[in-house]
């Protein structure tokens, strides 16, 4: 039977300088020793036949790391709306519109309470002031006329104007549409009643 | 450490930081660094067949967890602990496919016959004979320590032992070994 050195340091080394993993230092020490060490020489020996009988299967490495370096791409590219770029595209598109919203709201406020619930009626003043009695008002009116002084309002009217004024209403085309529309109230200081819809 | 351990860790480590800076020849240099010896640590695991699968597989499982890579071990290292338990896992899967419910380690040493003609001469063979005869974590260890010149360190990681135990059965599986040969001739 084969025998062991007594040099347990140099029998360490021998699998590592069979594998060529040993150091510069430590590979000479190894060789110095072998020359001179019929046993570590057969154990190097042994170690060589075992390295060949365990040779590495033909691989195609290049194939191998092309198909890796695709796998490693898609796994790398996220979803865009994952990427930095989109998401900081995404968080400026929600300030904007969110300030935007804030300050239509912020408008409708005034329009709708700041006037003191007037807006409807608002626009009738000028209505009636360049109409002979019937006037169209629309959203525009309503926003360019903001602090127009009041004119009539219903609390002007009498019983028999309120009653025109319902029976008017009544017969109005009442087909609901997508968004609402703009009913302004017209009234004649003369006892007419009427309505206008404003142009969409 | 060795001079040459130091310096391929040194190379490893600039590969993966070019590899995260988005450089793909980073990534093919570390396959042609390490593919081979993956290569053959899965032959000798007992793969027969689709290793070039397994060694694939285990680059892209790590390239895709590369940023847990902490380097407290070798790259090396590392991809082979992947790749044993990528072999590990085929294994369970192949023993379910054929109604086994146990996974028998042991078995893996009768998965050489591919091999033999790869061996050309007679003392391999004889060796190889003796190797297969030992206990599954001997041979594991034994094999590392030869044919990949792994530190026990190293081997500790990849086997989930102890660089003493490592250590022993490196030494016992020496032993055993040459008393084979012995009985032999």
């Amino acid at each position: 039977m084969m025998r062991d050195c007594e040099n347990g340091e140099i029998r360490d080394l021998l699998p590592l300088y069979a594998a060529g993993t040993v150091s510069q230092a430590d590979r000479a020490t190894v060789e110095a020793h072998l020359s001179g060490c019929a046993d570590c020489a057969s154990e190097l020996e042994l170690l060589d036949a075992a390295r060949r009988a365990y040779p590495a299967p033909a691989v195609e490495l290049g194939a191998v790391a092309r198909r890796v370096a695709m796998a490693s791409q898609v796994r790398s590219s996220k979803p865009y709306y994952r990427q930095p770029l989109w998401r900081a595209a995404a968080s400026i598109t929600l300030f904007i519109v969110g300030a935007a919203g804030v300050v239509i709201a912020r408008q409708a406020g005034e329009v709708g309470s700041g006037a003191g619930g007037q807006a409807l009626v608002q626009p009738l003043d000028s209505v009636i002031r360049d109409s002979a009695g019937i006037g169209v008002v629309g959203p525009a009116d309503v926003s360019t006329q903001r602090g127009v002084s009041l004119g009539p309002s219903l609390a002007d009217l009498s019983d028999a104007q309120i009653e025109a004024l319902l029976a008017s209403l009544d017969g109005l085309d009442v087909t609901v549409r997508a968004e609402p529309d703009t009913f302004a109230v017209v009234i004649v200081p003369d006892g007419g009643v009427g309505t206008a819809r404003g142009n969409r | 450490m060795t001079d040459d351990a130091g310096t391929n860790r040194a190379i490893d480590a600039e590969l993966i930081q070019r590899w995260k800076a988005g450089d793909q020849r980073a990534a093919t240099a570390i396959v042609e660094r390490h593919g081979t010896a993956l290569a053959r640590f899965a032959a000798s695991s007992g793969v027969r067949e689709g290793v070039d699968e397994l060694v694939q597989a285990t680059f892209v499982r790590a390239f895709h967890s590369l940023d847990s890579f902490r380097a407290d071990s070798t790259l090396r290292t590392w991809l082979f602990t992947i790749l044993k338990r990528l072999v590990l896992d085929r294994r369970r899967a192949e023993r379910r496919q054929a109604g086994a419910t146990e996974l028998e380690e042991t078995h893996a040493v009768d998965e050489y016959g591919a091999l033999d003609q790869m061996i050309a001469d007679e003392t391999a063979m004889r060796v190889r004979g003796a190797v297969q005869q030992l206990l599954p974590l001997q041979r594991e260890v034994f094999l590392l320590r030869v044919t990949d010149g792994m530190a026990y360190s190293e081997i500790a990681t990849v086997v989930g032992s102890t660089e003493g135990a490592c250590r022993v059965h490196y030494h016992n599986a020496m032993r055993s070994i040459k008393e084979k040969l012995s009985d032999d001739a």
